[in-house]
């Protein structure tokens, strides 16, 4: 009864055929994107890829199709010419924005950094009003720069545009990698007197004080942090964001083998190396 | 003869009057505790103006035209303009009413100048928020994967509309899943098949929606730019409560001691480190409500017409997000995108792929009140103390099973809806159907501090193999089938018969090039013994079968049962005999269909005024052309009985 317009709606592997059957009467660019699109919700990837490859051969300035296989690719050879691609054929400031921003991850993805921030800042210009995403990218490529300090001005400036909880929350955490601690503190005292769950705010707090040397202060908030963290992580199939502040709290406490426990469960998950930096950074001063 | 010409004029007068041309009717949203946003769109300018007051008759605040955002077509201006497929001329009106009193309900009317372009309705009001944290009921609707615009759907909304008058509720607000306008989000299709559909709950009730992977096709959650994010106005500062998200794809708001989660589950990254993900976190560590109710589109635990163990997004939301959730102490997780009814026992920490029973269900027993009683959490919000996870993807699409979850209690292949009361320390859900019958009960109680340990052997729910389900069988009881299910028919596609558009139902045609097959006919819905490649080609397909009828037949007692997908025209012997959802002429000029799901049952339909038609003690013949709504559809079904009674 539906006009079958749209992927999804039907079984997926339902749909896959009934979108082959039609690919094989009259192939096109669409047909490709949308078959690819079904692979990708049951993570055939190698099929999503190679419909995707007839796609552009059809069609070689699918903005959609283009984007799906740069994302599919990862950071390699053959994405970085499909960003190139597409920014050669982007209609609009929107796309032109769009491939500048995959280029930018691109480069921040395969180390190269100074390319990366120089597009970042590049394409800031053009947000005045603040994109999180371009933000958070920002941020990471100062941080990739070890300049912390830098990465706590964007951030801070995207979270007063924005009021994004998030921004703010990255923008204190760069602010305490940078040794910043006056104004950040206030709102740490605020969010751990009005909180229900304290533990990721008592780590930051410990985090201000080590910076101040105030040992046992640091000590104190991260025992309560433990206590309250113990409770919610389920031994068997855990949040692994609660696994990661677990471990941070033992690299901080000088508990290194639990520390190092936690790290390798992060490790074998799917979590990216950045989500964990500062407990692997925590352990490397060790 | 004057004084009908008289009330026609008058009537012509008060409806230029009072039905404003809108092309979309007044809707609130986001509502808080003291305030909320009137919505509406015109074809064109006017001069707009919300008045709004405490009775109906006393209108005495206003928002005035300078205090109203009107957002344009992007051709004519950029700044805050809408989606490009509106009408170039599209104005979107959106007032926002401050200063409200918490818990009040107030009565609103539109205005272009002086002009009063809604009538003075009472069903143009609304129901201002409770402070939060206040003790106070709520009940809400939750309702998903219903954008069809179709009969279903329709159903579904008025079961429940009917439900709160028998029952002298009001909905406090609902909740929609997602894929409320299928298929792809668009403008029209907004105003085809959710705007028009649910107006009169919307010019009253704020729907809370998460957006679906149909509305992504034109909406993208990263931007918020698209049809979708024109028709909502969602928190991004944490105006209704909970923490500014800065984006309107995921959102939290406050009701009473109730704290609601609204995630994007389609096109955002749903990492655990991704910016939803931290939001979330960041958003459970803070809300102080006692009860917490999450939803989005992809469901972690389904094998309807989606399996979770196999597609990516469902895979990730349960991987990723739901310990988030549930170390956040989650209550009540709604979903949609599979088509059925799939409600789960009492569960923590189900984060396997693929889904299995052992050691995740902390209480397998139904739930039910009025059964084994309801599921037991301690007071307020606490870590992994138990989740119930509802599927309600059947608000007006097909419905579909593909397996069983082990993790579900109730599995409900029934078109219908969600109403959920959270009053004193329990949270009641009913699964409402289109008929209006309540399917399932389930409660979760919130007292003292219960500890749960996984139950060692939990109850499962019976194997299902896909196939297996029987469709449901309409006709008078203990009836002879003179032509039975699955019987061989004649069939013709993709070309009309020769001849005058009814010669082919007579008995002497020559059929001699048609193809037989065996009943149902059609493609798309797993229900068609012969499936027929039209979809894309043509929308007509004509089957006949001779039958042989007792010389001792009452006539008065024959009659077609038929499972169809979307309309039908029936011939005995040559004459027409009848037609369902075919407006006008027949064959290739057939026209006016009324789209119609087949759900896998028959529908009955007494042939009446047939006695001279029929040859009784001979070979008698059937012929019926079945019609498709649209030539893309999703399916076709044909599959005819014929039953004679005793």
């Amino acid at each position: 009864m539906l006009p079958a317009t749209a992927p999804g709606h039907n079984d997926v592997s339902e749909t896959i055929k009934a979108l082959s059957a039609q690919i094989k009467d009259a192939p096109n660019a669409g047909l490709y994107y949308q078959r690819a699109t079904e692979f990708r919700a049951i993570r055939e990837n190698k099929h999503a890829i190679e419909d995707l490859l007839s796609a552009l051969k059809l069609e070689p300035k699918n903005r959609l199709a283009t984007i799906a296989l740069i994302q599919l690719l990862g950071p390699t050879e053959r994405s970085l010419k499909l960003i190139k691609h597409y920014a050669d054929f982007a209609q609009d400031r929107e796309q032109q924005f769009e491939a500048s921003f995959l280029l930018a991850k691109y480069y921040l993805e395969t180390d190269m950094a100074p390319a990366a921030l120089s597009l970042c800042e590049g394409l800031q210009k053009l947000r005045p009003n603040r994109d999180p995403a371009l933000d958070l990218l920002h941020a990471k490529t100062h941080l990739r720069l070890n300049q912390p300090d830098k990465a706590s001005l964007v951030l801070k400036t995207a979270w007063q545009h924005t009021d994004s909880i998030v921004l703010r929350n990255n923008w204190i955490d760069t602010a305490l990698t940078a040794g910043l601690t006056r104004e950040v503190l206030p709102i740490i005292n605020e969010e751990i007197s009005s909180s229900r769950f304290r533990s990721s705010w008592l780590i930051r707090r410990a985090r201000a004080a080590f910076i101040h040397d105030d040992k046992e202060q640091a000590r104190s908030d991260l025992r309560a942090a433990l206590a309250e963290l113990t409770p919610r992580i389920r031994t068997d199939r855990p949040d692994l964001t609660l696994i990661a502040d677990r471990g941070l709290i033992h690299a901080l406490l000088g508990q290194t083998a639990e520390a190092r426990a936690d790290l390798a469960v992060l490790k074998k998950s799917t979590l990216s190396p950045s989500s964990y930096r500062l407990l692997t950074e925590a352990l490397a001063r060790d | 003869m004057k004084s009908l010409l008289f009330l026609f004029l008058s009537t012509l007068f008060v409806a230029a009057d009072t039905v404003p041309e809108f092309s979309r009717q007044a809707y609130v949203q986001m509502s808080t505790h003291d305030s909320i946003r009137v919505i509406w769109r015109t074809p064109g300018d006017m001069k707009p103006r919300v008045v709004y007051g405490h009775s109906v008759e006393d209108l005495t605040l206003t928002v005035p035209a300078g205090q109203i955002l009107t957002r344009l077509h992007p051709s004519l201006g950029e700044e805050n303009s809408i989606f490009k497929d509106a009408p170039v001329d599209t104005r979107q009106f959106e007032a926002t009413l401050t200063k409200l009193k918490p818990a009040s309900t107030y009565y609103y009317a539109i205005y272009d100048g002086e002009t009063r372009l809604t009538p003075a309705d009472k069903s143009y009001r609304f129901k201002t928020n409770p402070v939060p944290g206040s003790d106070t009921p709520v009940y809400f609707w939750v309702v998903g994967d219903s954008g069809t615009g179709g009969k279903a759907q329709a159903q579904v909304h008025e079961a429940m509309v009917k439900h709160n008058a028998d029952t002298k509720r009001e909905l406090d607000f609902y909740v929609h899943v997602g894929d409320m306008a299928y298929g792809s989000g668009t403008n029209k299709e907004f105003n085809d098949r959710f705007f028009k559909m649910y107006e009169p709950t919307l010019r009253n009730v704020v729907c809370w929606p998460s957006m679906g992977n149909h509305e992504g096709k034109t909406s993208k959650g990263a931007t918020g730019v698209g049809p979708y994010y024109d028709a909502y106005i969602c928190p991004t500062q944490g105006e209704a409560g909970g923490l500014a998200s800065g984006k309107e794809a995921f959102y939290s708001f406050d009701f009473g001691k109730v704290h609601f989660i609204c995630l994007d589950s389609h096109d955002l990254d749903r990492r655990p480190t991704g910016e939803m993900a931290q939001w979330l976190k960041a958003d459970l560590e803070k809300t102080q409500a006692e009860f917490l109710v999450a939803y989005f589109h992809h469901p972690p635990y389904t094998k309807g017409s989606h399996d979770s163990d196999r597609e990516g997004q469902l895979i990730e939301m349960r991987e990723h997000i739901m310990p988030i959730l549930e170390s956040g102490g989650v209550d009540l997780v709604f979903t949609g995108h599979s088509h059925i009814y799939e409600r789960s026992m009492l569960i923590d920490g189900a984060y396997h792929t693929p889904s299995i029973a052992k050691g995740v269900i902390l209480d397998d027993k139904d739930g039910d009140p009025n059964g084994d009683g309801p599921y037991k959490k301690s007071q307020g919000l606490n870590p992994n103390n138990g989740t119930v996870s509802v599927t309600t993807g059947h608000g007006g699409t097909t419905n579909r099973r593909s397996g069983t979850h082990p993790l579900m209690r109730r599995i409900i292949l029934d078109h219908g809806s969600c109403l959920i009361t959270i009053k004193g320390d329990t949270i009641k859900g009913e699964m409402l159907n289109s008929n209006g019958k309540i399917r399932d009960t389930f409660a979760i109680h919130k007292s003292g501090t219960v500890e749960h340990t996984p139950v060692i052997n939990p109850w499962q729910p019976k194997p299902y193999k896909p196939g297996q389900a029987k469709p449901k069988l309409a006709g008078p009881k203990n009836a002879t089938e003179l032509i039975a299910s699955n019987a061989k028919w004649a069939y013709l596609g993709g070309s009309h018969p020769a001849g005058d558009p009814t010669d082919w139902a007579a008995p002497d045609y020559d059929i001699s090039a048609w193809k037989t097959g065996k009943a149902g006919f059609g493609y798309g819905d797993n229900d068609d013994t012969s499936v027929i490649n039209m979809k894309g080609k043509f929308t007509t397909l004509y089957i006949r079968r001779e039958f042989d009828l007792p010389a001792n037949a009452n006539p008065n007692k024959l009659g077609l049962s038929v499972s169809y997908d979307d309309a039908f025209i029936a011939y005995l012997n040559g004459h027409e005999v009848h037609r369902q959802g075919v407006d006008k002429k027949q064959g290739a000029t057939a026209d006016g269909f009324t789209n119609h799901e087949a759900n896998n049952k028959f529908e009955y339909f007494p042939l009446k005024g047939i006695s001279k038609i029929l040859k009784p003690g001979q070979k008698n013949v059937l012929a019926i052309e079945g019609h498709n709504a649209n030539l893309t559809s999703s399916d076709f079904t044909l599959h005819p009985r014929l039953l004679l009674g005793k």
